[in-house]
């Protein structure tokens, strides 16, 4: 393991636990956030709701262009990377649908019995998981590892091109109780910039964290691959 | 030494029970945080393991040409 990437693995864990020390910082002078009806100390999760879709557009984009340099060079690492990069980017995605769904729960939904109500925001969020499911759904269907890596490679392109759409553009022109919807203003408007202190590095430690985890699969991908080459050369010197 | 010790950890209990209890959520958080942190370290750990069992192999495999 370089060196570089163990300095890199602790700057990133001891961003993400200052980022966490700051997100529950209270009762002092600096970072005391306001407390709002229906929202009240709920207002934290925007450290950590929010930057799981960064998150996940991050590692989506990261996909579509080790998919685009899988398609250009037929490389089966940047194949690897490609799919592990989509493969946290789901996990990102199921993360910030259910920790959405738990704060909406509590404030929007309180005192009823709702988990669920199909928002805009919501619907898009959990189509654009699916997409990104059935890229995997594509790959388990081709036997041949050359074509399923230029074949999901065209898919993904085409998924990461609709992650704007579904996540951006279709909520806003819809009726939606999330911020940043047709007739709510958006984060920009309603968030007091104290707030903004701790969103933006959180944002960036996840994303952190989000690498720390795509690094380790890609290296245990690589390897598996490498020992499977070495399976297939025993095989074929045994056939001759 | 004793009442000192005690007075620390009466401090403690009044910060982790004043704001709502906040501070319990905290330390709820980085006892994870710190479980999952040290979660990655073992998994590095194992891959590096791997990583060079996987290139002893390859060499054993594939000894290095002579070049001459």
């Amino acid at each position: 393991m370089p060196c570089k990437y163990k300095t890199i693995r602790l700057a990133i864990i001891v961003w993400m636990t200052l980022v966490l020390l700051g997100a529950f910082s209270f009762g002092g002078v600096w970072l005391n956030i306001p407390k709002l009806a229906m929202l009240e100390h709920t207002a934290r999760n925007l450290y950590f709701h929010v930057p799981m879709w960064f998150t996940m557009m991050a590692l989506t984009a990261l996909s579509a262009i080790h998919a685009i340099q899988c398609l250009r060079t037929n490389n089966p690492v940047s194949d690897i990377r490609s799919r592990i990069a989509a493969l946290i980017a789901v996990i990102f995605g199921i993360l910030g649908l259910t920790t959405g769904s738990v704060w909406a729960h509590y404030t929007w939904y309180e005192g009823t019995n709702i988990w669920w109500n199909f928002d805009p925001k919501q619907s898009m969020a959990a189509v654009q998981v699916l997409i990104y499911c059935a890229y995997f759904a594509l790959r388990s269907a081709l036997d041949d590892p050359r074509k399923r890596a230029r074949i999901s490679a065209v898919y993904n392109i085409f998924a990461f091109v609709t992650v704007p759409f579904l996540l951006y553009v279709l909520p806003r022109q819809l009726e939606s109780l999330h911020p940043g919807a047709e007739g709510n203003p958006a984060f920009s408007e309603i968030t007091d910039p104290i707030m903004r202190v701790i969103f933006y590095p959180a944002v960036l430690g996840f994303i952190g964290v989000g690498w720390l985890l795509y690094t380790q699969r890609v290296r245990l991908a690589r390897a598996v691959m490498t020992l499977q080459n070495i399976e297939e050369d025993e095989h074929l010197q045994t056939k001759t | 030494m004793i009442t000192l010790l005690i007075q620390a950890a009466g401090s403690i209990e009044t910060v982790m029970l004043d704001n709502d209890k906040l501070m319990v959520v905290l330390a709820v958080v980085l006892i994870i945080w710190i479980g999952i942190t040290m979660f990655i370290y073992a998994t590095d750990r194992k891959i590096d393991r791997l990583e060079s069992s996987v290139k002893t192999l390859l060499s054993e495999k594939n000894p290095p040409v002579d070049q001459s």
